[in-house]
């Protein structure tokens, strides 16, 4: 049976037959896109439906978001949202909380609203709004209910007295220790580890894991993703996270399907050599499932996270002087990117600051010159700061950008202040000249590092915007319709799903969104007043319950 | 109740082939006694005689001389608490800095970790490629971070290169790097004393006072007026406490910066 939709316009992605406003559907598998007139061959030869239901929608490839790490967001998203900025999330609209005593507020209305017996746990404070909050604070409102106050950057956490007596924190051990104040129960940076350590025993518990997981499907699905890529399989424990993985996405009630790439890096020091983690690596793709799917692609790192200053920069570096991080030593990264280069992997390389693309950069040129290849799928991953002069060079190498815009977004303007000054904070995420270069270009969200909004995102790029309302080298602005392949069929390249996704044509998975505008009506600046109704992943519809994105 | 004597750490730091391993693995093979609990960044990199391996699992490998490693590859504060469950087990601490750690950053780390005290931190430097790799542009500002920071520098490689070669090296690094420490770095010595008889409080008292001062820990179970107890002596201060379970050998073992010979406890 064949089910055509009919639609007020229907954005293709694909630029040979950019539009259409009937699709025909049969098994998950788009038969053809035109008019009722110009489908007749089909229709005349099977049975059909025609279905009317998104005649007054607009109709559009299904979303993907290339990089975005389920688990980490698995662990994140049962704590309680009390933040600065406005989250929105298909169970509830995280209002922007901004004043100590409205945070306070705020603390207090969940521990009323949530079950006293559980342990409390909230993220998203931040000092700078929410003034000095501590144990003392936090014992007064909880009493003897353990609590755990998540700092936004997730390098801080603050725990109440019942929490450190629930998990085991005891003065004696951990009085004097650096980057740990017992008194104010908190626990930053290295002191972090002690506490995480403590804490796994409830945030990467099986009931945990399996809340936030079933969390992390609604978002994707509100976000109109029918593709994800996970970016960093193995981040935490790689046997726990699959398990995890097969219970809750891969059934038929997950509206999307994933890419799977794994962690290099946590897999050479699991295998214990190089070759003995290509040779794991190549074997991944036994445990393919309809829904999770490993290919010959392998995500490796250079330097150091965007949010904590510890991008590795070119001179003039940091304005106070201070120097990054590489996460991998450089010599190190060079022989596992070898090491997969050789064997025809697709490597993904996070860089975040343009010291780390120029390793990146530099060490794609030697393996070009030692085995040169062709759509070898070699990727910058987040591409926080680069040069002009680096980005031609990424043209010149054949590789690929998958671009986290929300840094420019969320960062630009306390980076310029306090940073790297304003001409290189305004040139975060230049991919406008990736554009002009004709590179190929995906965005993503690094979820949950930015919210999994690809319309969003794709409003950022083609604003430039920050969070202050300043639009930031404007000559680096996205095109429209170069955002929105960037959110659709080029993201599917750069996955190497291309074939399967990203684009509706004959031939291709009946992946759709469904929306109450159309992108090139409302233009770049009215991408976020988007609704997506709907998502149909392989030809079934999944209706978004709210409708509404908040705005 | 008795606190914990912390771990003593000595952060072994240095780039990508300065002698990082070799140094722990010499240090593992000529223990003398001395219990080494070790977090390193790779097992495969340790040579470890497999007739050594007393047991092994997960991120942990027991060595029959007493000493542990731990790889501290995929989490670091996971081997740090599981090493110090096992402090009344081990009398030192060896940790492998990453090849890019920046060495302040490093000292910052080991001293968030409960139950651990840093000791020293030694910096391992290649004769035959420093001055080669403070001018790479990808990793020159972190060895110049860890020329500069603090702790001792050894200089290993000295083979690879000339004699006259080494003495210019050694006077470029003290003209770019000039560090109080003018001696060079002293390995540890250590001396086990087994099967201790019965002692007094005053007889005691009266050998620690004879301790060499070039030892900085001693730690062991004596006879104490017919109790066992835990004697953990560091650099002059001892605390005696009733052990938590009973050991079934009396004996202490000393650590020392430089050569020395402990006294007899006179009876």
């Amino acid at each position: 049976m064949i089910t055509v939709y009919t639609a007020k316009n229907i954005i293709t992605m694909n630029e040979s037959w950019p539009n259409g406003e009937a699709i025909a559907i049969r098994d998950g598998v788009v038969l053809e896109v035109g008019s009722l007139e110009s489908m007749q061959a089909w229709l005349e030869a099977n049975d059909y439906v025609i279905d009317d239901q998104f005649s007054e929608k607009v109709l559009m490839p299904g979303l993907i978001d290339p990089h975005l790490h389920p688990m980490m967001a698995a662990v994140l998203l049962p704590m309680q949202f009390i933040t600065a900025l406005p989250w929105d999330f298909p169970w509830e609209s995280v209002p922007a909380t901004t004043t100590h005593e409205a945070y306070l507020t705020a603390l207090k209305r969940g521990h009323e609203g949530t079950p006293k017996d559980e342990p409390f746990f909230t993220w998203g404070y931040h000092r700078y709004w929410h003034g000095e909050v501590d144990r003392g604070l936090l014992d007064e409102i909880f009493g003897d209910r353990p609590a755990v106050m998540w700092q936004r950057s997730f390098h801080e956490v603050y725990l109440n007295s019942a929490m450190m007596e629930l998990i085991g924190i005891e003065e004696e051990r951990v009085k004097n220790r650096a980057q740990i104040d017992f008194e104010a129960g908190h626990f930053y940076e290295n002191g972090l580890g002690y506490a995480i350590q403590k804490l796994n025993s409830i945030i990467m518990s099986p009931e945990w894991i399996g809340e936030g997981l079933s969390r992390v499907k609604q978002v994707a699905h509100f976000g109109g993703h029918t593709t994800v890529g996970d970016m960093a399989v193995g981040i935490f424990d790689f046997d726990m996270e699959w398990q995890a993985a097969l219970k809750f996405i891969d059934n038929e009630d997950c509206p999307y399907r994933v890419t799977c790439v794994a962690h290099g890096a946590v897999l050479n020091r699991k295998e214990g050599s190089i070759e003995a983690s290509v040779e794991r690596a190549l074997t991944l793709d036994e445990l393919n499932t309809d829904k999770l799917q490993f290919s010959k692609k392998i995500k490796l790192f250079t330097d150091g996270a965007f949010f904590s200053q510890l991008a590795m920069m070119q001179s003039p570096g940091y304005v106070d002087g201070h120097i990054g991080e590489w996460l991998l030593v450089p010599e190190e990264y060079e022989s596992l990117a070898r090491a997969y280069w050789l064997e025809g992997f697709e490597i993904h390389v996070h860089c975040t600051g343009d010291l780390g693309l120029e390793l990146a950069l530099d060490t794609l040129e030697k393996l070009q010159w030692e085995k040169p290849r062709f759509n070898h799928g070699y990727t910058i991953e987040h591409f926080g700061f680069s040069t002009p002069e680096q980005v031609r060079r990424i043209k010149k190498l054949g590789a690929n950008v998958s671009a986290n815009v929300y840094y420019l977004h969320e960062l630009s303007a306390a980076y310029a202040r306090k940073g790297v000054g304003y001409e290189r904070a305004a040139q975060t995420a230049r991919v406008g000249q990736c554009e002009r270069e004709d590179i190929l270009l995906s965005l993503h969200s690094d979820f949950p590092m930015a919210p999994a909004m690809p319309l969003h995102s794709a409003w950022v790029a083609c604003m430039r915007e920050n969070s202050d309302g300043e639009i930031m080298a404007p000559n680096e602005k996205l095109s429209l319709d170069r955002a929105l392949r960037a959110i659709t069929i080029d993201a599917a390249e750069i996955l190497g799903i291309a074939s399967e996704t990203g684009s509706l044509r004959s031939g291709k998975k009946a992946d759709m969104v469904v929306l109450d505008k159309d992108p090139f009506d409302v233009g770049a600046e009215g991408l976020k007043t988007i609704n997506i109704e709907a998502t149909v992943f392989e030809g079934r519809i999944f209706p978004i319950a709210r409708g509404d994105n908040g705005n | 109740m008795a606190i914990d004597q912390p771990l003593s750490v000595t952060v072994v730091a240095g780039y990508l082939g300065s002698g990082k391993t070799t140094f722990i693995n010499q240090r593992l093979s000529s223990a003398n006694g001395l219990r080494y609990g070790v977090l390193v960044n790779d097992f495969g990199q340790l040579n470890i005689d497999e007739s050594l391996i007393q047991e092994s699992g997960g991120n942990t490998i027991s060595l029959t001389n007493g000493c542990v490693c731990c790889s501290i590859a995929h989490d670091v504060a996971a081997a740090v608490a599981e090493l110090s469950e096992r402090s009344d087990e081990l009398d030192w601490v060896l940790f492998e800095a990453s090849g890019v750690a920046d060495p302040s950053r490093v000292v910052t780390q080991v001293q968030s970790w409960p139950g651990y005290e840093l000791d020293s931190l030694l910096t391992l430097v290649d004769a035959s490629r420093i001055q080669m790799l403070i001018r790479d542009k990808f990793v020159g500002d972190h060895i110049s971070l860890q020329l500069g920071g603090p702790g001792v520098r050894k200089l290993t490689k000295q083979d690879l290169v000339s004699t006259k070669k080494l003495s210019e090296i050694e006077i470029w690094l003290q003209q770019k790097f000039p560090t109080d420490e003018k001696q060079p770095y002293e390995d540890f010595y250590s001396q086990t004393i087994s099967a201790v008889d019965p002692v007094t409080d005053t007889q005691l008292k009266s050998w620690l006072q004879a301790v060499p001062e070039t030892v900085v820990r001693i730690k062991g179970f004596l006879n104490l007026d017919g109790e066992q107890v835990l004697l953990q002596w560091v650099s002059g201060r001892f605390e005696l406490t009733k052990p938590n379970t009973r050991s079934n050998h009396y004996g202490l073992v000393a650590i020392g910066v430089a050569p020395f010979q402990l006294p007899m406890i006179s009876r």
